[in-house]
């Protein structure tokens, strides 16, 4: 299903957006036969990909843009921490592992939201110190 | 987007950042970045910070060179560019695209296709940093090349 506020295409069976986190609108358990969560988890890659075999339904961040600006600019190791979970995120997602996906996708977030922060820190702490000094920047 | 799970209550974020601001803000800090960049030369020490990493160690970290490299390119010498942080000159044509095609979602306009990465190729693009840091330490000719 879409979100009415984002158009992101959400998680069958959601409550909230996981794009935006807005509330989703309700709708009916899907009934497949007897529905139990393994079918469930096969429906949701019944639908033949658009294009890739390997591409999935469902779309869920994997940060990788951040994690990669993170390397480059941050000059700490949370980057790479964040590439981890980005790929994660993404081998989860073909596995048609949505809730692992998600929980990996929070993770590779909340990593590059650290190395973000991290890098202020210690670019505040080297600018207090030795402000502007040698050549070598970023 | 931070999830608490418990049990049978439904997926509550703690707190959101709605995309189309992520990308306008990102594209802002985008282009002040640029601007900054093409009018002060990071060669020059007296604007930028040092390396965290570089000032800590002693050993160039993958970003290290990665401002000096976007001035050579901004200044149209990409060789040079090259000399100073493979690793983003390569990354740039990428992370552009990503960019581009995501706010281009985000606004309904799917022009280009979002591409799905597979998990392998994220996997082998860690290997590769690693193996980039790594090597750019080396004083060896032609490593140190690699080196900012």
């Amino acid at each position: 299903m879409r979100c009415t506020s984002c158009g992101t295409e959400s998680v069958e069976g959601a409550r909230y957006c996981h794009s935006c986190g807005r509330r989703l609108p309700e709708q009916p358990e899907p009934q497949f036969g007897a529905p139990s969560s393994g079918q469930q988890q096969s429906d949701l890659r019944a639908t033949p990909p658009p294009f890739g075999a390997e591409r999935p339904m469902h779309h869920v961040p994997n940060y990788l843009v951040w994690a990669v600006l993170a390397t480059l600019f941050c000059c700490l190791p949370a980057g790479i921490v964040s590439i981890v979970y980005a790929a994660q995120v993404n081998g989860k997602l073909a596995a048609g592992d949505l809730e692992g996906a998600l929980r990996a996708s929070n993770s590779a977030k909340t990593w590059a939201l650290i190395s973000v922060a991290l890098g202020l820190v210690a670019g505040a702490i080297i600018l207090a110190t030795d402000p502007f000094g040698s050549p070598g920047s970023v | 987007m931070l999830f608490v799970r418990t049990g049978a209550t439904p997926t509550l974020p703690l707190w959101r950042v709605p995309a189309k601001a992520g990308y306008v803000l990102l594209g802002l800090l985008a282009a002040a970045g640029t601007a900054l960049l093409y009018t002060i030369d990071p060669r020059e020490p007296g604007t930028y910070p040092l390396c965290p990493f570089l000032g800590l160690t002693g050993y160039h970290c993958p970003g290290c060179g990665t401002l000096r490299a976007l001035h050579m390119l901004l200044h149209g010498d990409p060789v040079g560019a090259l000399g100073y942080n493979a690793l983003a000159v390569l990354a740039l044509p990428s992370l552009v695209y990503t960019y581009v095609s995501g706010a281009l979602h985000t606004v309904g306009a799917g022009v280009l296709p979002r591409v799905f990465v597979p998990s392998r190729w994220i996997w082998a693009l860690l290997v590769g940093v690693l193996i980039y840091w790594a090597l750019r330490n080396l004083p060896l000719w032609p490593l140190s090349w690699l080196a900012p």
